[in-house]
């Protein structure tokens, strides 16, 4: 139990460190911590091995947070929160949005182990259809995500051609981006830059490049400033907003934590597609209040409380996604004798880990241990960045920042091909930040592999490409 | 979601569907097919959002100055329209642009119809969410009222034998409609704007028809059956095993997409190019009713794990009348149920609101 408590300790302290470098995905971290792994080997036993792995992505669920509303450091998730937490960051309220978005996370955790009679009894059916469909569930998130993006521009223009090119400026951006990710994640299934027990050196520079890179251009171009954070000793929501949030966390959570390569990017469209009740109360035309109007367009309360449903719903599918997916691989039943697991890091643990039964609870206790600890970490955090934050010259952080992630993508990613790869998908990932499309595009790197890879059409693309 | 619902029905669909590697399942083939209605489902609101509207440029043009917004000049240039569908007989298309003010930032506006009259009145500014922000109402100039040369009315008296059968059938379906009230306002605020087409019909007055590009060519059967037949060919054309089934998917989605939207207030030219004219819906329900999206949805999911498990893998260890019963029936019965008071509290709440406007800050509860 000691064991369990100090690796717990352990990984919640070097996720936090880790997790404060702005802009790094979630599957950045897993290397770091694979490579925490590899090189202390030795001394972390078997036993402190998950803990160690699960509270590290646990502070990250949290830690994350910070750097992505204070320094607009957007990773792939962003699209499930950064749209009102970066709005309200504007407004004096990144308190609210920080704090709102760690109790989002922590509520999460708790859903995590109350699901568990769920996941024991009805999930592994679930996951035992959906296995033998992959290919084509994958294939529907890809045909959804691509075909539900609609156009930003309003269509101004004298000719047809005018109005078409305005309306399509983002979708043309987003297909485009789609499109050359997926080439992308092509090329490097096929022509992998690491041998396989590295291969979490494969995805580094990729998603340093789709994602960190391009925010630091980005924070580089605009004239973020922090404006004046309010003080208060309350959280700016009501209680009732937890349980609207409930629906779409829940929702997106489920799906990002099921289905190969959906992030909570992509599950978060979904789950606002099928979860939003905003309509339920409509805006309402009322006698004029004021002289020189015709009407009072009443607008209810509930679209105020989306904001703050967005934020709640979006933590909730942090944890789900990259707590939830790692907690399946410990739910041993018949009908999944080696668990459910999936996503990043539980394939990369797979060959030097094996789960027992008994392990679900301890690693139930840790989530809530390691989310306890974090949440603490953030209510620390948020004052210290809050402080901190305005006394910084943000663009000497991030060429700080990028001296430091060059530096790792050199020495740990593999060398100037990986700074090479970096710089590629860099160029990719730039198309959405300067085009306002979807940023989870560049997830089509995986996706569409995946897909291809288990409808057993990957080799002939492959040839297709001439990469075979 | 329907379409590929209804596409696993079909037994095939769901082997050839199946991963190869189960040699339990007989014709697994690890085929994407189902994509196919997935595509196809779609696509009737991708030919009219993505397409279908740039092809639909206004004789009007109203895209308001952001600085300095003229409601005077907006409600003029409604009525020029009405003016001009009175005097030629032929019918005007007016098109609004919304008011863009910053990445985030927009400036709502309501156009106000009456049979003589429009008003166009300018509200606060709004974010993407489409929440205003308190205080940033105009001080002055917010309203522009024009007097109409011809009266206008928003549901038209012209219709033709499609449009008087779907009428027909939704007075069986639901009893007679509600006596006509006052036009709706409509009201602008973000990503696009809006057109209305003007007609000049027998009694002499304009009916104005709202999205004039929405729902006409798109959402047809014959424009279904149409496109589905490259589908046909090239699956024949490749050889594939089953080869028509191919086109039989594609079909699926398409008309399960057409048949839904028929349920709501705006139809389709359901037989376009044969029969051109826009019908009107069965109003069972509106299009916005998230109660309707979300169990349609979450019956959409039930059915497709349903059938799949059933054509392919059979493990659900249960029998249809309890899988339905618990999964369906009992987490269905008790969503109306919560949803249904929730929305008796908001509007309660509303009407105490409507007395103090929200101002989105919530209450402080949250220690």
């Amino acid at each position: 139990m000691s064991t369990v408590l100090i690796y717990t300790l352990i990984g919640t302290l070097a996720g936090t460190i880790l997790c404060m470098i702005p802009s790094l995905h979630i599957y950045n971290v897993m290397g770091f911590a694979l490579l925490l792994y590899f090189n202390f080997k030795d001394l972390i036993p078997f036993e402190g091995m998950a803990p160690l792995f699960m509270s590290m992505m646990v502070a990250f669920a949290f830690i994350n947070t910070i750097p992505m509303t204070f320094l607009a450091a957007a990773d792939e998730s962003a699209g499930a929160t950064i749209l009102p937490t970066l709005d309200m960051v504007m407004a004096g309220r990144g308190r609210d949005a920080a704090i709102l978005t760690g109790m989002g996370v922590f509520f999460g955790g708790v859903l995590l182990v109350i699901l568990s009679p769920f996941f024991y009894v009805v999930f592994p059916y679930v996951y035992k259809i959906i296995r033998t469909h992959l290919h084509w569930v994958i294939g529907l998130v890809i045909v959804f995500y691509v075909m539900s993006e609609w156009p930003k521009g309003a269509g101004r223009g004298d000719t047809t051609w005018k109005r078409f090119r305005d309306g399509w400026r983002n979708l043309g951006a987003g297909i485009l981006t789609f499109t050359l990710s997926a080439i992308a994640g092509i090329i490097l299934l096929t022509k992998p830059l690491a041998p396989a027990d590295r291969s979490f050196q494969n995805i580094m520079p990729i998603f340093l490049g789709f994602f960190a890179f391009p925010s630091i251009i980005q924070m580089y171009l605009s004239e973020f400033k922090l404006p004046i954070q309010h003080k208060s000793r309350f959280v700016n929501a009501g209680w009732s907003d937890f349980s609207a949030s409930l629906p779409a966390g829940l929702a997106g959570g489920l799906m990002a934590m099921t289905v190969p390569a959906v992030t909570i990017g992509i599950a978060a469209v979904f789950a606002s597609h099928f979860t939003n009740h905003r309509a339920i109360q409509t805006t309402s035309y009322q006698p004029p209040k004021v002289p020189g109007t015709a009407v009072h367009l009443h607008t209810p309360e509930i679209y105020w409380q989306q904001e703050r449903v967005f934020v709640i719903a979006g933590g909730i599918m942090k944890m789900m996604y990259y707590i939830g997916a790692f907690l399946l691989m410990f739910v041993l039943t018949d009908i999944t004798p080696s668990g459910m697991g999936r996503g990043g890091l539980n394939v990369l643990l797979k060959p030097i880990f094996t789960p027992e039964s008994g392990d679900y609870a301890i690693m139930c206790g840790v989530i809530l241990f390691s989310s306890s600890l974090s949440m603490l970490a953030l209510f620390g955090l948020t004052e210290v960045m809050i402080w901190l934050v305005p006394k910084l010259n943000v663009k000497i952080l991030y060429a700080f920042i990028t001296v430091l992630l060059f530096g790792i993508l050199f020495f740990m990613g593999g060398g100037w091909m990986a700074i090479a790869v970096s710089l590629v998908t860099t160029c990719i990932g730039s198309i959405p930040v300067f085009f306002t499309c979807r940023r989870s595009h560049c997830m089509a790197v995986l996706l569409v592999p995946i897909m291809l890879s288990s409808s057993g059409n990957m080799d002939a693309i492959a040839r297709f490409l001439g990469l075979l | 979601m329907s379409g590929v619902a209804a596409a696993t029905c079909v037994p095939e669909i769901v082997r050839m569907s199946t991963a190869s590697r189960l040699d339990t399942v007989e014709g697994a083939a690890s085929s994407l097919i189902i994509l196919l209605p997935g595509i196809f489902g779609i696509l009737p609101d991708t030919m009219d959002f993505k397409l279908g509207q740039f092809f639909s440029p206004g004789d009007v043009i109203v895209d308001p100055d952001p600085i300095n917004t003229d409601p005077q000049k907006m409600a003029e240039s409604f009525a020029e329209a009405v003016r001009r569908t009175g005097e030629t007989g032929k019918p005007c298309k007016i098109q609004f642009y919304p008011i863009q003010l910053g990445g985030n930032l927009w400036r709502q506006y309501s156009l106000i119809f009456d049979e003589w009259e429009v008003k166009v009145q300018i509200n606060e500014i709004v974010k993407t969410s489409q929440t205003p922000i308190p205080g940033t109402a105009l001080k002055k100039n917010r309203l522009g009222v024009a007097k109409l040369p011809f009266p206008l009315k928003a549901r038209t008296n012209e219709i033709d034998w499609m449009n008087s059968s779907i009428r027909k059938l939704r007075h069986l379906l639901k009893g007679p409609d509600a006596p006509p009230g006052p036009v709706k306002p409509s009201t602008l605020d973000i990503l696009s704007g809006t057109q209305f087409e003007m007609k000049l019909e027998n009694d002499g007055k304009i009916f104005f028809n709202w999205l004039p590009w929405h729902r006409t060519w798109s959402h047809s059967y014959v424009l279904g059956i149409l496109l589905s037949i490259p589908v046909f060919l090239i699956a024949f054309l490749s050889g594939l095993y089953n080869w028509w089934i191919y086109g039989l998917a594609a079909i699926l989605g398409f008309t399960v997409h057409i048949t839904e939207d028929m349920t709501g207030h705006i139809g389709g030219s359901l037989l376009w190019p044969i029969h051109k004219t826009r019908s009107e819906g069965f109003e069972m329900f509106k299009a916005s009713d998230p109660r309707t999206n979300f169990s349609i949805n979450y019956t959409a999911i039930l059915l497709i794990l349903w059938n799949v498990d059933m054509y392919s893998i059979q493990i659900i260890p249960i029998p249809w009348w309890q899988y339905w019963t618990t999964f369906w029936l009992v987490p269905l019965g008790i969503y109306f149920w919560f949803v249904g008071k929730k929305k008796q509290e908001l509007r309660l709440q509303d009407k105490m609101e409507q007395q103090e406007e929200p101002d989105g800050t919530g209450d402080l509860v949250v220690d």
